[in-house]
C-alpha cells in the first residue's frame, strides 16, 4: 500500500498558516475593509511562500509577512482606486445609499493616503493604530531601532495631515 | 478660522484607530477558506511516497533499490496525481446527490456536470439546480439540504467545520445535530450558524432572508447577530416585504412536513385555509384569448378583493358582476389573473417561469364561514386552489433596479382637489391617456397602489415605492404631458413636460426621487393545467 506523507515543507508552511494566518487576515481585512479581498491577500501572502524554496527572511518571518500583507493590502487600494478614476462619470444621477457611507469614504480616503506613504512608512503607521504595537514592538518585529520608528511615525503622520487635510477640514 | 494643528491631528488620530476589526468567527471561516484554497499547491508539496503502510520515511542514501524505489515513485506521482488524491484523501467528499430531477449540475472552473442521485460531490464544487427542478443533496454529517430550482451553491470546508455559500436561489437546510463542528449557510450579506435545526435562506440580488421552523440559528449580517426561533423570519434589507412561510417554501417536495414542524413549535404557523366548495371549468368554447373578462371578485367581511387590471395595454371593458359575500366569482380568468389575485402582486410586480398556458376558466368558490370571512382569507383560499388544483409552485424573488422612492415634500402634502383625503374602497383607473394624449392617474388610491401606479407610466419606466407612510384613502389626480424627446428604457422622471417629480411636487406636496429600490417577481416554477372538479 502506498503512503503519501507530507514534506518537511509543506508541514512547515501550515505551522506557518496556523501561527501568522491571523494576523494577515487582520492586517488585509483592516486595509481593504472587505472580507473577500482579505482572503485574496492571505491567499497571495502564502503562495508567495509556497513559491519560494526556503524560509525567507531567516528568522524574521513575522515581519517579512505583515510586510507582504500590508504590501498587497494597498495594492487593492491602489488597484480601487484607478478602477474608480476609469469608471466613466456619468453617475451623477445615480442614487446613492446614505447608511454607512460616511465611514467608507473615510476609511477610504484614510488608506488611498497611506498607500501614498513610502512602505515602511505604511507598515510602521498600520502596527501602530490598527494592531496597536508600542515603538519597541514595532521596531522588534521590523528589524531596527525605536528611534528609527518613533521618527518615522512622526514624519507619516505630518504626510497624511497633509495629503488629508481637505478632507479632515471637512469633518471638523 | 483654520482648525489647528491640534485638531487635525487629533481628528487623524481618530480615522486611523478606526480600522475595522473582523468578528473571530468570521476570520476563522475566511483562514479556513484560503487554506482550503491552497490544498492544491500544498498537496503538490507532498513529495514523498513510500511503498508502506508504517509511515515510515526513507532516507535518502543513494544506492540502487533506493534509486529504483524512488524511480518508481516518481512515476506513480507523476501519472496518477489525481488517483493518489481522491484515494488517499476520502475527506474530501463533502456530500451525495440524494433526490434530483433533470437538472442538476456541477461546475468546476468553465466546465459543467449533469449530476445524478447517489453522486459525491466535493467541497469546493458549485451545483446549480436548474429552473423548474429542485434537487436534495445530503452532508456527510446527515444534514439535508434541498435547492430550490434556479439555486446555486458551493460546498465549502472551513476550519470547524461546512459552509454552505449560497450565491443565488433558496435552501431548506434539515442540519443535523452539530457534536464538534459547525455548520453555516453564507449569503453575500448574511451568515447562519447552526447546530441542528430546519431552516430556509433565500439568498436574492436585494438582500437576503431567514426563516426558521424548528430548533434555532443564529444570524450574522452588517447589522449585527441575532437569534431566530421557529416562526421567526429576518431579511437583510428593510425595504424587502414579508411573505408568510408557507409560501416562501411552496416549492418544497417536504413543504407539508416543515410546516407541521413549525406548528408544532409554535402556535403561529395554522393549516392551510381552504374554500368549503370550489368549482373551476376551463372554457373550451373560446379557443383563443378573450377580449373581454370578468374580473375574478372575492367579497370577505372586510371588503372586495380583486385584481387590478394587469395589462393597461389592453385595457378592456370590464363587466363587473355582483359578488355575494364569502365567494370568489370569475368568469374567463386567466390564470395569471388568478396568480395576481392570490399572491397579492403589485400593478408593477412581473410574473416569470415556467409558461402558463392560455386557458381561460369560469371560477366560482364559496368559504365554509360566509358570513365572517376576511378578504386575507380568501386569498390564502385562493393560494390552496392554486396549489391543489393547478399544482402551482411559487417563489418570490426580489431584485434590486433604478426607480424612484415617492415620499412627502419638505412643506408637508399639498391637500386640495387634486389630493384629498376620503373612504371607503379603492377605485382608480390608470395610468391611461386621455384625447389630448395626457397620461392621467385618476382615482380613489392608498398611497402604495398609487406609487405603483405612476410605476406604470411608460415615460417614468422604473417602479415607485411609496415612503410617504400616508395610510389612508385619498382621491388622487394627476396629469402629465409626455415630452417628445428622451429615449425609454431607463427610469427618468424627465421625460415629461414639465418633469413628473416637478408636477407631483406642485400639485400634491410629494417628492419624487430616484433610488436604487427593491423590485419583486414572483417566479412560478410549476404550473399545470387545471384538474377536474
Amino acid at each position: 500500500m502506498l503512503t503519501v506523507v507530507k514534506s518537511e515543507r509543506a508541514q512547515e508552511i501550515e505551522t506557518i498558516f496556523k501561527e501568522h494566518g491571523q494576523l494577515v487576515f487582520r492586517t488585509a481585512y483592516g486595509v481593504t475593509r472587505n472580507r473577500e479581498d482579505a482572503e485574496d491577500v492571505v491567499q497571495a501572502v502564502f503562495m508567495q511562500l509556497v513559491r519560494q524554496e526556503r524560509r525567507p527572511e531567516g528568522k524574521n518571518l513575522q515581519g517579512y509577512l505583515y510586510r507582504a500583507a500590508v504590501n498587497a493590502s494597498l495594492n487593492t487600494i491602489r488597484r480601487r482606486k484607478r478602477e474608480r478614476v476609469l469608471q466613466v462619470s456619468d453617475d451623477i444621477e445615480a442614487p446613492t445609499r446614505v447608511d454607512s457611507i460616511n465611514a467608507e469614504l473615510r476609511h477610504r480616503r484614510l488608506y488611498e493616503a497611506i498607500a501614498e506613504l513610502k512602505p515602511d512608512a505604511a507598515h510602521i503607521v498600520i502596527l501602530r493604530y490598527m494592531h496597536n504595537k508600542s515603538d519597541a514592538e514595532i521596531a522588534a518585529m521590523l528589524g531596527t531601532s525605536r528611534g528609527t520608528i518613533a521618527l518615522k511615525l512622526f514624519r507619516s503622520r505630518a504626510r497624511l495631515r497633509k495629503l488629508l487635510r481637505a478632507s479632515l477640514e471637512e469633518e471638523l | 478660522m483654520k482648525p489647528s494643528k491640534k485638531t487635525l491631528n487629533q481628528t487623524l488620530d481618530r480615522w486611523l484607530s478606526q480600522s475595522p476589526c473582523p468578528a473571530f468567527e468570521d476570520m476563522q471561516s475566511s483562514l479556513g477558506h484560503v487554506w482550503e484554497r491552497l490544498q492544491p499547491q500544498i498537496v503538490g508539496m507532498r513529495e514523498e511516497v513510500i511503498p508502506t503502510s508504517t509511515g515510515v520515511r526513507l532516507h535518502w542514501p543513494w544506492s540502487k533499490t533506493v534509486l529504483v524505489a524512488a524511480m518508481t515513485a516518481a512515476v506513480v506521482l507523476v501519472a496518477l496525481p489525481m488517483v493518489l488524491i481522491r484515494t488517499l484523501r476520502p475527506d474530501t467528499t463533502a456530500a451525495i446527490v440524494q433526490t434530483v430531477g433533470s437538472g442538476l449540475s456541477r461546475t468546476d472552473g468553465k466546465k459543467s456536470q449533469a449530476l445524478h442521485a447517489g453522486l459525491h460531490l466535493t467541497f469546493g464544487q458549485t451545483i446549480r439546480s436548474s429552473v423548474g427542478d429542485a434537487a436534495v443533496v445530503a452532508l456527510s454529517d446527515g444534514s439535508n439540504i434541498e435547492m430550490r430550482p434556479n439555486s446555486e451553491l458551493a460546498l465549502e470546508s472551513t476550519s470547524d467545520g461546512v459552509r454552505i455559500r449560497l450565491n443565488r436561489g433558496s435552501v431548506i437546510v434539515v442540519a443535523a445535530k452539530q457534536r464538534t463542528g459547525h455548520l453555516y449557510v453564507q449569503t453575500k450579506d448574511l451568515k447562519v450558524s447552526v447546530v441542528g435545526t430546519v431552516f430556509l435562506v433565500n439568498a436574492e440580488e436585494a438582500g437576503s432572508r431567514v426563516a426558521v421552523f424548528q430548533g434555532e440559528v443564529t444570524v450574522q449580517g452588517d447589522a449585527g447577530s441575532r437569534k431566530l426561533s421557529p416562526g421567526e423570519q429576518v431579511a437583510t434589507n428593510p425595504l424587502m416585504k414579508s411573505h408568510p412561510v408557507s409560501e416562501q417554501i411552496s416549492w418544497s417536495g417536504s413543504a407539508a412536513a416543515h410546516l407541521a414542524l413549525l406548528s408544532q413549535s409554535t402556535s403561529a404557523a395554522s393549516p392551510r385555509l381552504k374554500f368549503d366548495a370550489a368549482a373551476i371549468r376551463p372554457v373550451r368554447s373560446a379557443g383563443v384569448f378573450i377580449k373581454t373578462a370578468d374580473r375574478l371578485r372575492c367579497k370577505g367581511a372586510d371588503g372586495i378583493l380583486t385584481t387590478s387590471v394587469i395589462r393597461f395595454n389592453q385595457m378592456i371593458a370590464s363587466v363587473v358582476s355582483e359578488v355575494p359575500q364569502g365567494r370568489c366569482v370569475g368568469r374567463n380568468v386567466d390564470p395569471i389573473s388568478l396568480i395576481a389575485l392570490a399572491y397579492d402582486i403589485p400593478l408593477n410586480q412581473r410574473i416569470s417561469g415556467v409558461p402558463i398556458p392560455e386557458e381561460l376558466y369560469d371560477i366560482e368558490t364559496e368559504a365554509m364561514d360566509l358570513s365572517t370571512v376576511t378578504k386575507e382569507q380568501l386569498r390564502q383560499m385562493l393560494q390552496t386552489l392554486l396549489l391543489e388544483r393547478f399544482a402551482i409552485k411559487v417563489h418570490r424573488e426580489t431584485r434590486e433596479g433604478d426607480g424612484f422612492l415617492l415620499t412627502v415634500g419638505k412643506n408637508g402634502p399639498n391637500y386640495g382637489p387634486a389630493f384629498m383625503e376620503t373612504s371607503g374602497e379603492e377605485e382608480y383607473f390608470g395610468p391611461m391617456h386621455d384625447a389630448s394624449g395626457k397620461a392621467v392617474v385618476k382615482g380613489k388610491f392608498r398611497l402604495k397602489t398609487f406609487a405603483e401606479s405612476l410605476g406604470l407610466l411608460d415615460n417614468l419606466s422604473g417602479p415607485v415605492l411609496d415612503m410617504t407612510n400616508l395610510s389612508g384613502i385619498y382621491n388622487l389626480t394627476l396629469i402629465l404631458k409626455d415630452a417628445s424627446s428622451g429615449s425609454r428604457g431607463t427610469p427618468n422622471a424627465e421625460r415629461f413636460d414639465p418633469p413628473a417629480s416637478k408636477v407631483i411636487g406642485e400639485q400634491l406636496g410629494l417628492r419624487l426621487e430616484r433610488a436604487k429600490v427593491p423590485v419583486e417577481y414572483l417566479v412560478v416554477d410549476h404550473f399545470e393545467k387545471a384538474s377536474e372538479n
